[in-house]
């Protein structure tokens, strides 16, 4: 489980908070979705989950986040990340190999994993995200779409029980939204938690998260199922976010 | 005034060509729509546009862009750049100072503008997006989002002729992507060229007169559209309908053809009254 107590941070440098006493906890086994306007915090949020913030991100930080029970400032980075995996909102300046195959295998080595279930989950972690084809290829001559899922893979290929993905549909087509729908149904089916930061409502609701957070201006100004959260329509309105059409339709229709 | 006539395109060091055989003119006024598959080839289209392939891009291109009549491997991307601007599916690729403000000068003064035009400019697209308040933040510390609208702004800030837009909304909120489709809208009313390579159709398909799917590296559909969405056939190429589509499907409203959220609704009201009466 990790449990977010009562957080305040502030970044270096910055008058304001990014985040204000956010408390939230995400159990395995299920998929949470965190959603808000620009800037409301939510990348912040997830670089809490594998100690990034602290570690990496320098800033005031009040409260405590526990991984398993674990303060993440007594953890490294290193540590946290066989539990808690993070897939970076823009990661194409974070790639650092000769070949799609060698970044994804950069993880689990780094992680101690013996050399033949390197291979499987390597493997494993490229065809989930449909790049085993464009596997010798550079990252960097990948599409923009391309480059997102093979973060993805970075992640998958290290198998941990927290999956943190920051806004997964940046530059995915239909068909490759449908395949992550399914990625990360089945990670909750095996008892993962799965954490998903995302502007996009209509995917969101096709994922059918157990739980959904709402950010504002660093503050979770709502959380809890989805069908109330998404039906609550003014409420989402005056907050930055349009529901996923269906739940204006249906308003509408039950209105008459 | 944009021509690309029979390009094939294979960036050095890969097999297959991102681009074949592709022709296409844009006319002063449009506003067009690419939709395709991740990979298909929508970014190596737009590159064309304002020459960075061939000029940054190595590669094999065979046939030719022109861009007013000129040839885009005769001109500097430089000199293309005051016509077509081109906002990168990237943010972060394009993004070159520390600070909002400068970002947005930057342009400017490679346009060679006076000072206080300048920053009237600055002042004007700040406010046109909604983002006054980044103007002094350090460009390497914005959200996600907040530097995909700063890119925006830096090119819209250079008023070119025609506007190239790279999947522009990817990381926008609702509220922000909306007020960027509208945005578009009404610059292409004031005879503004636009061409966007977007997956969320229901933004721009009401505002497009024209939408191409290109499907590994061809045209593949060219039309309205209303023509393409509701013909049906293009999610052969992997291009589904939007939401707006599938509802009007769902509740028998095909006939009036809704693009926009705002046109299901009336749509549906009137379907609801007839049912009623
Ligand atoms: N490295 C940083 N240094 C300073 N301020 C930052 C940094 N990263 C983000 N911020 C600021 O903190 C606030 C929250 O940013 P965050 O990236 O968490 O937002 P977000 O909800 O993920 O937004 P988006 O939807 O645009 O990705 C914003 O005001 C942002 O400008
Ligand atoms: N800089 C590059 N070098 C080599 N290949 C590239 C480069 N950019 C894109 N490609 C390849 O060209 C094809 C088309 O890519 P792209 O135009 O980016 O597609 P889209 O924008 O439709 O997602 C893909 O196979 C992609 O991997
Ligand atoms: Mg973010
Ligand atoms: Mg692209």
């Amino acid at each position: 489980m990790i449990e977010v107590e009562e957080v305040t941070f502030k970044y270096e440098g910055s008058g304001i908070n990014a985040l204000r006493d956010v408390s939230l906890e995400l159990e395995r086994g299920k998929i949470y979705g965190i959603v808000g306007p620009n800037g409301s915090g939510k990348s912040t949020l997830l670089r809490l989950l594998n100690g990034l913030i602290p570690h990496f991100y320098r800033g005031e930080m009040k409260g405590r986040v526990l991984v398993d029970g674990v303060d993440t400032r007594e953890a490294s980075v290193a540590q946290l990340s066989k539990k808690v995996g993070l897939v970076f909102q823009n990661p194409e300046h974070m790639f650092f190999s000769e070949t799609v195959y060698e970044e994804v295998s950069f993880g689990p080595k780094s992680i101690g994993m013996d050399p033949e279930e390197i291979r499987e989950s390597v493997k494993w972690a490229l065809e989930e995200v449909g790049l085993w084809e464009l596997r010798e290829r550079s990252p960097w001559s990948l599409s923009g779409g391309e480059m997102k899922r093979l973060s993805i893979a970075c992640v998958l290929s290290m198998k941990p029980e927290f999956l943190a993905v920051d806004e997964p549909t940046i530059g995915q087509d239909s068909l490759s939204k449908e395949s992550l729908l399914e990625i990360f149904k089945r990670m909750k089916g095996e008892g993962k938690g799965v954490v998903i930061v995302t502007h996009d409502l209509e995917w969101l609701d096709d994922l059918g998260p157990d739980l959904v957070f709402v950010l504002r201006y660093g503050v979770v100004i709502g959380g809890g199922d989805p069908r109330k959260i998404f039906s609550d329509i003014r409420n989402l309105a005056t907050n930055g976010l349009i529901p996923p059409y269906r739940y204006i339709v249906d308003s509408l229709l039950e209105v008459g | 005034m944009l021509k690309i006539e029979d390009v094939t395109f294979r960036y050095e060091g890969s097999k297959r060509p991102a681009l074949s055989e592709v022709s296409l003119e844009i006319d002063r006024g449009e506003f067009l729509l690419i939709a395709g598959l991740s990979g298909s080839g929508k970014s190596t289209l737009l590159r064309l546009l304002n020459g960075l392939i061939p000029h940054f891009y190595r590669g094999e291109m065979k046939g030719k862009v022109l861009v007013d009549g000129v040839d885009t491997r005769e001109a500097s991307v430089a000199q293309l750049s005051k016509k077509v601007g081109l906002v990168f599916q990237n943010p972060d690729n394009q993004i070159v100072t520390l600070r909002v403000d400068r970002e947005i000068a930057f342009g400017l003064e490679n346009l060679g503008l006076p000072r206080d035009e300048i920053v009237g400019r600055i002042d004007e697209v700040l406010k046109k997006l909604g983002i006054e308040h980044l103007r002094k933040r350090s460009t390497a510390e914005l959200s996600g989002g907040e530097k995909q609208l700063v890119a925006i702004a830096s090119v819209l800030a250079m008023k070119p002729d025609v506007i190239v837009l790279d999947e522009p909304t990817s990381e926008l909120d609702p509220f922000s992507s909306a007020r960027i489709a509208k945005v578009l809208g009404n610059l292409n009313r004031e005879g503004v060229t636009v061409v966007v390579a977007e997956h969320r159709l229901d933004l721009f398909a009401p505002k497009a007169n024209r939408m191409i799917v290109i499907s590994n590296g061809r045209i593949v559909r060219e039309g309205h559209p209303r023509e393409l969405l509701y013909r049906g056939d293009i999610s052969l190429h992997g291009v589904r309908p939007p939401s707006v589509v599938k509802l009007a499907r769902k509740y028998g409203v095909v006939g009036a053809q809704p693009l926009a959220v705002g046109e299901l609704i009336v749509a549906l009201r009137r379907g609801v009254r007839i049912d009623r009466s």
